[in-house]
């Protein structure tokens, strides 16, 4: 078992230090160019599809975003009441200029389909019911529709972050954001979020649409384009600010979505495995997407192998008769793992560092030294869990939105 | 793109295998000290045995001496027990470099004299300690094992200069040991012989060995 330990191990540190290599190969190489984005030539229509179930606490701060938002042309907004049973509806009614559709409950995707069905703008601007693209989002994100580009993400960031899970899930984001534009250079931008996101309609229609039965339509629904070779882009400077879970329950709730949405698009598209015809879906996102889970679901069981151990560990101690703790032999011992342990913590750091450098040209910086460190050693050893917990939901086919 | 992906897999191996043979550097470095501290422990345990040899063939009043052997005796076998447990402790880390296997069978050699001095101490000064001698496998390391190590640990604690605690791998290729394990009909490891007349086979918890030891 050791030997395997080992290997496991080494591989754990050699794929950690690969992509952390590769991310910051990727961000030398294009430093100058994160926040540049092309002149516009022109401002196509747009249409804005604000989907929105049971918002009433949000809807009315969210359409009026959205309606000041600058554009040298008029904007289209659709809200679709995703079968509301409270006041959803009733309020975004009683709010000029915008287009209120009301349709029984069908889910998130649906309600966008909904909507871009009674578009007429070349560019449908989905942003999620709580939601608030800064006032030039427009501005800023439709220039960079040149040919083939079929969508346009932006920056999302956590709205008011005031509690613990909030800062938390604010550097998150934070990572989230440059490390996505980071994609963009190797065509592979895997997601458009849906706290705002542009397509244009004609591609969008022509490919369906959003997928109705994946638990995430926005991943899914980057790798249909990646699939078809068609180009998403990333504006790294267009802030868009979103609420977040303040519980952990709703926290891991949301997170458990995102999980299975990605294990069912990864499960779509797993015939592409390799294959080269597909955008960089089969030769990066894919083998990017299964080591993760793969090395994740392996750490899991490799912690529940040495909390296994220590049960017994206790138990023996009790009918043996020794004492559990001890014997207290604190040799300072750096061998192999922990050298490579250091090269991968240092290179972590170096990484966090640089995306906050560029991320602070935009977005205040995370003030507290704590939270950095609770995010690096606590928040992040979550997700494994949650994976696990995702895998198990998805494999048994217990889930909905 | 296919450039950047070789850029950095070069780079991730250059830092792999940088970072693997200082790991390497590290182990070697473990080992010349291990190498050192038992030419060390050699030299200690050659003055402790020419020095009883000496009082055994010159002196008239060889009982004077007693309490002078004993306790350099019972010094050099603190210092080769502290020793095992450093080797057992660097084995653990130095999992690539497994020359270590060496300086244990050299450990157990010295182990092994160090238990027989004892037994000619104890008849010579009539000495009342006890001797625990286990003799556990370097290969097949069980769950029961590690349990076994931790009672024994335990007892040694305990009783400090009491007992005399011997611990070797007995499924190393030395000679004496299987000519040990012949005398005392030892048949299978871990085994546990006390005072060179009861011999237990592993596991044995705290409350069945007290009943044997006394301290």
């Amino acid at each position: 078992m050791d030997i395997v330990i080992d290997i496991v191990n080494l591989i754990f540190v050699f794929v950690g230090i690969y992509f952390t290599f590769l991310f910051m190969l990727l961000f030398f190489a294009h430093e100058k160019r994160l926040f540049k984005r092309p002149k516009p030539r022109e401002f196509p229509s747009i249409s804005i599809i604000i989907p929105a179930h049971n918002e009433e606490e949000n809807i009315k701060e969210t359409i009026e975003n959205a309606k000041n938002l600058d554009y040298p042309r008029d904007k289209e907004i659709i809200i679709v009441d995703d079968g509301s049973t409270d006041r959803t509806f009733e309020i975004a009614k009683k709010i000029k200029g915008v287009k209120v559709l009301r349709k029984k409950r069908g889910g998130k995707a649906n309600a966008l389909n909904f909507g871009i069905k009674h578009a007429k703008g070349e560019i449908v601007v989905c942003i999620d019911s709580d939601s608030y693209p800064e006032k030039s989002a427009l501005l800023k994100t439709v220039p960079f529709f040149e040919k083939n580009v079929a969508a346009v993400t932006t920056s999302v960031f956590v709205k008011d972050a005031k509690g613990i899970l909030e800062r938390l899930q604010e550097i998150e984001y934070m990572m989230i954001a440059w490390s996505r534009k980071l994609f963009e250079y190797l065509d592979a931008i895997y997601v458009t979020p849906g706290p705002m996101s542009l397509y244009k309609k004609d591609i969008l229609q022509k490919l369906g649409g959003f997928d109705e039965k994946n638990l995430t339509e926005d991943i899914e629904i980057a790798w249909r384009l990646i699939k078809h070779n068609y180009k998403i882009k990333m504006s790294l400077d267009t802030k868009v600010f979103t609420s977040v879970p303040k519980t952990i329950k709703k926290w891991w709730h949301q997170r458990l979505r995102w999980n299975i949405g990605g294990l069912q698009t990864t499960a779509k598209y797993f015939s592409l495995f390799m294959k080269k015809d597909f955008g960089n879906i089969g030769t990066f996102l894919l083998p990017l997407f299964s080591i993760s889970y793969a090395l994740s679901i392996i750490g899991i069981l490799f912690l529940f192998y040495i909390g296994f151990n220590w049960i017994r560990y206790l138990i023996g101690s009790f009918i043996f008769g020794f004492n559990p703790i001890g014997p207290f032999l604190f040799y300072f011992i750096p061998d192999i793992f922990f050298i490579l342990v250091i090269i991968s913590f240092l290179l972590t750091a170096f990484y966090i560092r640089m995306n906050f450098r560029t991320m602070k040209k935009i977005v205040e910086f995370p003030k507290k030294l704590g939270d950095l460190l609770l995010y690096v050693f606590i928040y992040i050893c979550i997700f494994p869990f949650n994976l696990l917990h995702s895998s198990i939901k998805f494999i048994t086919k217990k889930y909905e939105w | 793109m296919k450039k950047i992906f070789l850029k950095t897999l070069a780079l991730t191996l250059l830092v792999f295998i940088i970072g693997f043979y200082a790991g390497i550097f590290f182990d070697n470095l473990r080992l010349e000290e291990v190498k050192s501290r038992m030419t060390e422990i050699d030299n200690l345990w050659n003055d402790v045995r020419l020095l009883q040899s000496f009082i055994q063939e010159l002196s008239d009043n060889k009982g004077s001496y007693c309490n002078f052997l004993l306790e350099e005796n019972l010094k050099v076998g603190d210092k080769i027990y502290n020793e095992g447990s450093k080797i057992e402790e660097y084995e653990k880390t130095n999992r690539f470099t497994p020359t270590l296997i060496l300086e244990k069978e050299r450990y157990a050699l010295l182990d092994l004299q160090f238990w027989l001095n004892s037994i000619d101490l104890k008849n010579l000064c009539n000495a009342n300690y006890s001797t625990v001698i286990y003799l556990y496998s370097q290969y097949n390391k069980t769950v029961e094992q590690g349990f076994q190590d931790r009672v024994l640990w335990d007892l040694k604690q305990k009783c400090g200069p009491e007992i005399i605690y011997i611990t070797f791998p007995a499924d190393i290729e030395i000679s004496t040991i299987e000519v040990i394990k012949n005398i005392y009909n030892i048949e299978k490891i871990p085994a546990i012989l006390i005072n060179e007349s009861i011999v237990f086979y592993s596991p044995v918890t705290m409350r069945e060995l007290e009943n044997y030891i006394r301290c």
